[in-house]
């Protein structure tokens, strides 16, 4: 045997490992005859004999106790001081994802939706620009018809012209409530506020008005009672300011 | 709930732990602290460092835990992988570990005669002398040597893992292993005369 075939197998010779019995036998009368395979084939069982030994090793192991200690009480510590959610299995993250990512769009088109429901482009339109201010309005067909809403609207302006009475000049609380024998006209816008300050909520006050008014928003004033106050429901919105007016002419006072 | 813990994977017990299981963090410590801090020991050579390197290995752990991906391998080796990253750190910056001369990478020369054994080593040294000069010869090797055999010969991870520890491939592990192993040999084989201190096979290549 030469030495670099000694060599090749002197690992396994010093760890024991099986081998043909010849070829062992072979190693080990090369390795008694050469002094520096002999050199070799300890080194290998020293190495095999250390390796072993430091693995198998118990006495230094491990950590220190207090170390396990001092991580315990960190860690306490940090879950006090933010707790922490139950992270979702890495294998699911990105399904995880996928199903944020669907709930969002969801969410997002909901609200567009509740939004657009909410607040109709046209009512705005209607009140700072020209047209009639609320969507009950848009129908011509509609005007002599003062639906369900109109007269919540119409009771509410009730009680606010009662908390009014000495700032404005209401009517009789039956004269507000609109009324089938009442004609009125569409809203006329009294501002030229962007929609973005367009009224969204407010309230309609019946107030009535000398005929002047209605010359100020382009209507022809009635000549034949023209010291006669006319009356008038005002869209005001929260913040006080008058956005639209409708005039109303009640049927029984028609000539 | 202790028994449940012991069964748990790896995985597990990290992802309870994360959700501020406390048993679940000591079980995850009890049964990977041995091996982070026996691999940092024999990286380093110091106890001291050893301890501190295990220290922050899982306070990290508490800290960036759910950066684990068990795509890129296990905890084992997630955990392995940041404490080669503090060892290799600290080495660098106290390089306090006990140094043993060396004639380049084989570290040929230089090694002490008593390492020189005649006949069975067990003969001669006792096994604590036996294990004290093969733990010096595995300080003095290389770093990316020493790596290996401390996660492999000496650690518990496959070369797979390894592998996925040190960012290369799986034959470089195999290799370095063997080259790293040539080395420890031929250090401890060395003798009093010139023609032993080199292997075999290259002093009588013709025998």
């Amino acid at each position: 045997m030469f030495c670099r075939d000694f060599e090749k197998i002197a690992g396994d010779l010093a760890a024991g490992r099986l081998m043909e019995a010849g070829k062992r036998e072979r190693a080990l009368r090369h390795a008694s005859e050469c002094s520096a395979c002999a050199l070799w084939l300890n080194a290998e069982r020293t190495v095999e004999a250390g390796l072993r030994a430091l693995t198998e090793g118990a006495e230094e192991g491990k950590a220190p106790p207090h170390l396990k200690l001092a991580l315990r009480a960190a860690f306490d510590r940090q879950v006090k001081a933010a707790p922490v959610p139950i992270p979702a299995p890495a294998r699911s993250r990105n399904l995880t994802r996928w199903r944020l990512a669907a709930a969002a769009l969801i969410l997002f088109a909901v609200a567009v939706a509740l939004l657009q429901g909410a607040a109709p482009p046209n009512s705005k339109r209607d009140l700072s620009g020209g047209g009639s201010p609320a969507p009950r309005e848009q129908s011509p067909q509609r005007i002599n018809e003062p639906d369900k809403q109109e007269q919540k609207i119409e009771t509410n302006v009730a009680k606010v012209m009662s908390t009014n009475r000495h700032t404005r000049r209401p009517a009789t609380t039956s004269d507000n409530v609109a009324r089938n024998d009442e004609t009125v006209t569409d809203y006329i816008p009294l501002t030229y506020l962007a929609d973005a300050t367009a009224v969204e909520s407010g309230t309609v006050l019946r107030v009535e008005l000398p005929p002047s008014a209605l010359i100020a928003v382009g209507l022809p004033a009635p000549v034949e009672r023209s010291d006669s106050r006319v009356k008038a429901d005002v869209v005001v919105g929260d913040d006080g300011v008058a956005r639209a007016v409708r005039f109303v002419r009640q049927d029984s006072v028609r000539r | 709930m202790a028994k449940t813990l012991s069964h748990s994977s790896d995985e597990e017990l990290l992802r309870l732990m994360l959700a501020g299981d406390g048993d679940a963090f000591e079980a995850l410590y009890d049964r990977r602290q041995g091996g982070v801090y026996r691999f940092a020991l024999r990286m380093s050579g110091s106890a001291e460092i050893a301890e501190d390197v295990t220290h922050d290995v899982f306070i990290a752990l508490m800290r960036d835990g759910r950066q684990f991906d068990p795509a890129r391998g296990s905890v084992a080796s997630y955990l392995y992988g940041i404490a080669r990253h503090r060892t290799l750190k600290r080495l660098q910056r106290e390089r306090s570990f006990v140094s043993m001369s060396e004639d380049g990478e084989d570290g040929g020369g230089g090694f002490d005669e008593k390492l020189v054994a005649e006949g069975d080593p067990f003969a001669d040294l006792t096994r604590s002398e036996t294990i004290d000069l093969v733990r010096q010869a595995i300080l003095a090797l290389p770093e990316h040597y020493r790596e290996v055999v401390a996660l492999c010969s000496l650690g518990e991870l496959s070369y797979e893992q390894a592998a996925s520890v040190i960012g290369c491939p799986v034959g470089t592990v195999r290799s370095r292993l063997n080259r790293a192993r040539e080395i420890l040999v031929r250090k401890l084989s060395a003798v009093k005369g010139p023609t032993a201190k080199s292997a075999p096979n290259s002093a009588m290549a013709a025998r």
